[in-house]
């Protein structure tokens, strides 16, 4: 494979004129450096949250009436509501990606805008049941008020479970949005071009990742048992 | 490269499908099996997302592998953690059962 654009061995720094590091044959091999880089990162990903998800495992395992009882607390229509916007958000996240290897860069802009309105609809609507658990006095501890003393203990720990999960959901959530508000300005500046754009790929597979954790949170907290 | 809208388009109303059939499969009793059912729905779900969303339908075989790969230890965590939990009733003369808290019966 030859690059296109310039000679690998002919420039020394990355720029939006020459976006190809030195270390890379073309642009290719770089971009799939970057895909894999990301990749590796997601595996790591997949086991930090894989730890909460095998605690969750094995309690619910132990305390199943507790759990089935817990989780009824949580607001069903607001998460149902919660799943269907992130949903969303991962297909503007799309389309921006789709957008980006056209080149589109004001596609790009207007996509990452609308993912960043999900996603801050997302948390809104996260906080406001958060909010809710407070007045409620779900929150695990010395405040905590359950009407049946038999599981009063599991409870909490489900709760636990609970503000954790969606907890470091929110954290990974908000750390996208910081890095989508600065790809947003980048991208109306025309840093993306359809030769390359790997930042926004990656931005992508960072964004569906998060939206695929909570693809299992949402069944595993506020589905437990409704029938 | 041309444009995938319609398939993102087309992957969301898939997902959003599903949405409603993991919220109407909860409510319909399915008791111990809930959970299975409610897994494998996000698992599709997920697929989906990987699939289309994430490109690893177009994306070389090394990558497919490190997708894999997190999905492959994440397993092997669970089933040997679990391969404990799940099996000490079966040998209460070995490990006793009572090493999770009885479980009261429920007030309602």
């Amino acid at each position: 494979m030859t690059n296109p654009h310039t000679p690998a061995m002919a420039h020394h720094a990355t720029s939006a004129k020459n976006p190809l590091a030195i270390q890379f044959d073309n642009l290719e091999q770089q971009r799939f450096a970057a895909s894999l880089g990301m990749w590796s990162f997601l595996a790591t990903e997949i086991l930090f949250f894989g730890g909460a998800f095998l605690g969750y495992a094995v309690y619910r395992n132990w305390y199943p009436h507790a759990w089935a009882e817990a989780s009824r607390q949580l607001d069903l229509t607001w998460g149902t509501i919660n799943t269907a916007v992130l949903l969303g958000s991962s297909l503007t996240m799309a389309l921006a990606v789709d957008e980006a290897r056209q080149g589109k860069s004001r596609g790009i802009a207007f996509f990452l805008m609308l993912t960043m309105v999900f996603g801050t609809a997302f948390l809104g609507i996260k906080a406001y049941e958060y909010w809710h658990k407070w007045h409620e006095h779900l929150i695990p501890g010395t405040s905590f008020v359950w009407s049946n003393p038999a599981t009063i203990g599991p409870a909490q720990l489900f709760f636990s479970f609970y503000f954790v999960l969606t907890g470091c959901h929110a954290v990974h959530m908000i750390i996208g949005m910081a890095l989508l508000l600065i790809m947003w300005f980048k991208a109306r500046r025309g840093d993306y071009t359809a030769e390359w754009h790997a930042a926004v790929e990656n931005m992508g597979l960072y964004w569906h990742f998060v939206d695929c954790v909570w693809v299992f949170l949402f069944p595993l907290l506020y589905l437990v048992d409704r029938a | 490269m041309h444009s995938h809208r319609a398939a993102y388009f087309t992957t969301f109303a898939a997902l959003m499908v599903l949405l409603g059939v993991t919220v109407w499969a909860a409510h319909i009793h399915l008791g111990e099996w809930a959970a299975a059912v409610a897994l494998l729905i996000a698992a599709v779900k997920t697929v989906l997302i990987g699939v289309i969303f994430m490109h690893l339908g177009s994306e070389s075989a090394l990558i497919r592998l490190f997708a894999t790969a997190g999905f492959l230890w994440l397993a092997i965590m669970l089933a040997i953690t679990l391969s404990d939990y799940e099996t000490r009733s079966l040998t209460p003369d070995v490990v006793p059962v009572s090493s999770a808290p009885a479980e009261p019966t429920p007030g309602h």
